[in-house]
């Protein structure tokens, strides 16, 4: 589905990316974990556009990605769910998904707004609301059903669990394994180490701009060393 | 949908008996203020919806009065003027929109303004049509029932382009084009990673706006019968970004109430001071620091407010075990 050879990114004279290599399939979710400033984000920018890699190579579907505008890799079939959830606060949550809904000639399962409603149903009761006016947790299913109504092949999320209280992130979970079973592919940026072992099939570990371990996520969980050095934990 | 229809009603129906319950100078004075309105509200898109403050708006507003100005020489067809001035301006905006969206904020603003002046510095080297002194053109509107000389009639002229113009600006922000707009005003790079191209749609906008502002100088034309290099000048271009800011800034009606006041303001307090502008520029002032929202904004906090005010308090009024049944359902 996507692969990262090599890439190598900066934020101006700042190397951030030193080699990072990478491999989603078809169907699979992967988590990207890693400490403050490893460049996980710097990652999901990379793939979507937002920054543009000065060396290395992105496949995404045999085509690559460097060189490419964000508007054409999210056409290509790239989703992103932002940070910080990033809804649009001036516009109200139907516009919010009404300005994302994009039909796609390549994904399997085509989303419609009722189908978004239907898995978070919060959304359809608040649907007049300004962007704004939702909680953390409801922004940040909001986020994802716009993300999802994009119709992606490949859907790139980053810390959707960050800042939500634990009974939301709990919610997040489950939805999250709800899309997994559509066999949409994933690439989840996450600080929260049980949530991203519980949705990923793969786990991979980013320190200082370069894959450090990849495997599964039990061996993770029992690799008490490998928490402690990488994760702090 | 619904609320453009039934809000381009009421606007339809107020311009239609309003000469009823104003003074002929009104009547007058209003005629001016609809075009005024229109200009505001074509400004009034790329600055509250597309983020793009042109302090060049004015050129586009003055080439479709000097169009009118200069083929009404050859021709009295009130639809090919109008037609005309709005294609001279839509061209113009074409040539200038494709640099000018490139830019944003503060370098839009000046490349919208260093073409004005490039448009300035024309017209008043003109000699051919008056230079500096200006051109006097004789337009009187026909539309085929008849010549519209009085100012009742110019009013009602004005009051149909003012309620189209409206109506079609409320369609566009209300479809989702206005929405993508509005979104890349709050986040380009968002709406960028949704697959949209922000230039596209600030260009839609720009041609929009500057279609609309070159039929407002078409129409100032049939009221004023003068035009002159003053409408490419700077003061005209921070004259009606006034308007937009003092009606409200993100609606599509506030900029049209911004020129009524601005013009209103102008032609009263001018009668009793010369010196107007420091009195427009303090209650500019005063809207910019108390109400940003502007005119509009602030009609609608003062009618919340008044409405809360007289609204029955729900506590005092509701029996003891309901209130007491609410606090549980709240807690």
């Amino acid at each position: 589905m996507i692969e990262l050879k090599e890439v190598h990114s900066y934020y101006g004279h700042s190397h951030i990316l030193h080699g990072v290599n990478l491999k989603v399939n078809k169907g699979q979710c992967v988590a990207l974990l890693g400490r403050n400033g490893a460049g996980k984000t710097t990652t999901i920018h990379s793939i979507a556009g937002l920054v543009v890699p000065k060396e290395g190579a992105i496949a995404f579907k045999d085509k690559e990605l460097i060189g490419k505008t964000p508007n054409h890799i999210s056409k290509a079939g790239v989703g992103l769910v932002p940070q910080g959830r990033r809804v649009f606060s001036s516009l109200t949550v139907k516009e919010n998904l009404l300005i994302a809904e994009r039909k796609s000639t390549s994904s399997e399962k085509q989303w419609t707004i009722e189908e978004i409603y239907q898995l978070f149903p919060i959304l359809k009761e608040r649907e007049e609301n300004m962007g704004n006016e939702l909680s953390g947790g409801q922004q940040q299913m909001l986020a994802i059903g716009r993300a999802l109504l994009l119709n992606p092949d490949f859907l790139l999320m980053d810390e959707p669990s960050e800042g939500l209280a634990p009974v939301i992130i709990e919610q997040i979970k489950n939805i999250i394994l709800d899309v997994k079973k559509t066999g949409l592919s994933m690439l989840i940026v996450e600080q929260n180490i049980d949530l991203a072992c519980c949705v990923a099939d793969e786990v991979i570990i980013l320190n200082k701009g370069e894959v450090v371990w990849q495997g599964l996520p039990n061996e993770l969980l029992h690799n008490e060393e490998l928490l402690k050095v990488h994760l702090g934990v | 949908m619904k609320k453009a229809f039934l809000s381009t009603g009421l606007l339809l129906i107020t311009i239609l008996i309003l000469p009823l319950f104003i003074s002929p100078f009104l009547v007058y004075l209003s005629t001016e203020i609809l075009v005024f309105a229109i200009f505001a509200m074509s400004l009034g898109l790329i600055m509250g919806f597309g983020g793009m403050p042109s302090l060049g708006h004015c050129a586009l507003f003055g080439l479709g009065a000097y169009t009118v100005a200069i083929l009404s020489e050859y021709t009295a067809n009130i639809y090919l003027l109008l037609g005309a001035a709005i294609l001279i301006s839509l061209c113009f905006s074409i040539v200038t929109g494709y640099i000018a969206i490139r830019n944003k904020g503060v370098f839009f603003l000046m490349i919208t303004l260093a073409f004005t002046q490039v448009l300035f510095l024309i017209t008043s080297r003109m000699k051919f049509w008056g230079g500096n002194d200006g051109y006097s053109a004789s337009v009187t509107a026909n539309f085929g029932f008849g010549e519209i000389t009085s100012n009742m009639g110019l009013f009602y002229m004005m009051g149909f382009f003012f309620v189209l113009s409206y109506f079609l600006l409320k369609l566009f922000v209300n479809a989702p084009a206005g929405k993508v707009l509005k979104g890349m005003m709050e986040n380009e790079g968002r709406m960028i990673a949704l697959g949209y191209n922000p230039k596209t749609y600030k260009m839609i906008a720009y041609l929009i706006a500057g279609s609309m502002a070159g039929l407002a100088g078409g129409l100032y034309i049939y009221k004023t019968q003068f035009v002159s290099p003053a409408l490419f000048s700077v003061h005209m271009g921070a004259e009606v970004m006034i308007m937009v800011f003092i009606g409200g800034l993100g609606t599509v009606f506030g900029p049209a109430l911004g020129a009524g006041a601005f013009v209103f303001l102008q032609n009263y307090i001018s009668t009793m001071t010369d010196r107007w502008p420091l009195i427009l520029g303090l209650l500019f002032i005063a809207i910019v620091l108390l109400k940003r929202g502007g005119i509009l904004h602030l009609i609608q906090f003062v009618t919340t407010f008044g409405l809360k005010l007289f609204k029955p308090s729900r506590s005092r009024n509701a029996p003891v075990d309901k209130q007491v049944k609410g606090k549980e359902q709240a807690s």
